[in-house]
């Protein structure tokens, strides 16, 4: 038997693929590669399977799965709008009482707003019962396309826009949308995914 | 009155039939690559989870096998409604090409 497809590309499989059908199309998807399609093929179906699976939902449950990243987004904004003035001031007592340096601010900042992405893919989640892999996967990746706008607009202004911060960027976008898939489920137990598909 | 098919629906379908009518993902992706017509394997589900939903086509689970790494197959067989989707959906482009000047010279392009 040849060996086993690219780990990490099953793995996405497995995790991403939004149809009921995920686990026989998954053994396809080993059979065809032990019977000798490339690497590269496999990693293809999966980005295929992912998308044409996500877009299917997109055209079955669009309410659903547009209302819930809506909600997930707007309750989220809300809650840090309420909760983020009483954090900061909390976080500037810190600083005055020199407990933490001005530079580590941004990342004493980021410890406080963290659990909102948890919160965001955990609201999602439960609104998108129906298409819940694909309004998670579209909620974090609507994160991601925020973080890359906030950089090419501070892009824009630079060096004017000095307090932002490169290297934190580069390290809170991807850990943003991890929090938002970690919140959503989509990390963590075996998928759950929707009975209608 | 017949609801439409798509392209792809009615390449598995028609691949589906051609197996015997009884065939699960793999050999109906190699059934369409033998006649020249590359389709993803998600495509092809896609397509089928479309055509059942519609009654055009069944679905069982089959056996588990190392060759699969431990994963069960899923068979599908045609419906009889499905049967006379196809067909009707036959008739109607047998009809419409009938006549038609570019068409004529069968297979040949």
């Amino acid at each position: 038997m040849r060996s086993h497809p690219p780990a990490i590309a099953t793995w996405l499989l497995r995790r991403f693929v939004p149809t009921t059908d995920a686990e026989a199309l998954a053994g396809d998807l080993f059979e065809h590669y032990q019977r000798g399609r490339s690497a590269w093929w496999y990693w293809r179906e999966v980005f295929v399977a992912i998308f044409t699976g996500a877009w299917s939902d997109v055209r079955r449950h669009p309410f659903s799965l547009f209302g819930a990243v809506a909600v997930g987004w707007v309750a989220t904004v809300a809650l840090v709008a309420l909760v983020l003035p009483t954090e900061y001031s909390l976080l500037v007592r810190y600083v005055l009482r020199h407990q933490a340096r001005p530079e580590q601010m941004p990342f004493v900042g980021f410890v406080m707003t963290a659990p909102f992405g948890l919160l965001c893919g955990w609201i999602v989640a439960q609104v998108a019962r129906e298409c819940r892999i694909s309004a998670v996967s579209l909620a974090a990746a609507l994160s991601a396309i925020d973080g890359i706008w906030e950089l090419w607009l501070n892009a824009q202004n630079w060096p004017a826009s000095q307090h932002f911060n490169v290297w934190m960027w580069l390290w809170q976008l991807p850990l943003n949308v991890l929090l938002i898939l970690l919140g959503g489920g989509l990390l963590t137990g075996s998928p759950k995914r929707s009975t209608s598909n | 009155m017949t609801t439409s098919l798509t392209n792809a629906e009615l390449l598995v379908m028609s691949a589906l039939l051609r197996l015997d009518n009884h065939a699960y993902g793999v050999p109906i992706v190699e059934e369409l690559e033998g006649h020249q017509q590359r389709m993803s394997v998600a495509t092809v589900y896609v397509a089928l989870g479309r055509l059942e939903e519609r009654g055009l086509v069944t679905s069982t689970v089959g056996e588990a096998t190392a060759e699969r790494g431990g994963r069960a197959k899923k068979f599908f067989r045609v419906t009889a409604k499905g049967v006379r989707e196809v067909r009707a959906l036959q008739k109607t482009l047998v009809q419409l090409w009938q006549g038609v000047p570019q068409l004529r010279g069968g297979t040949t392009s």
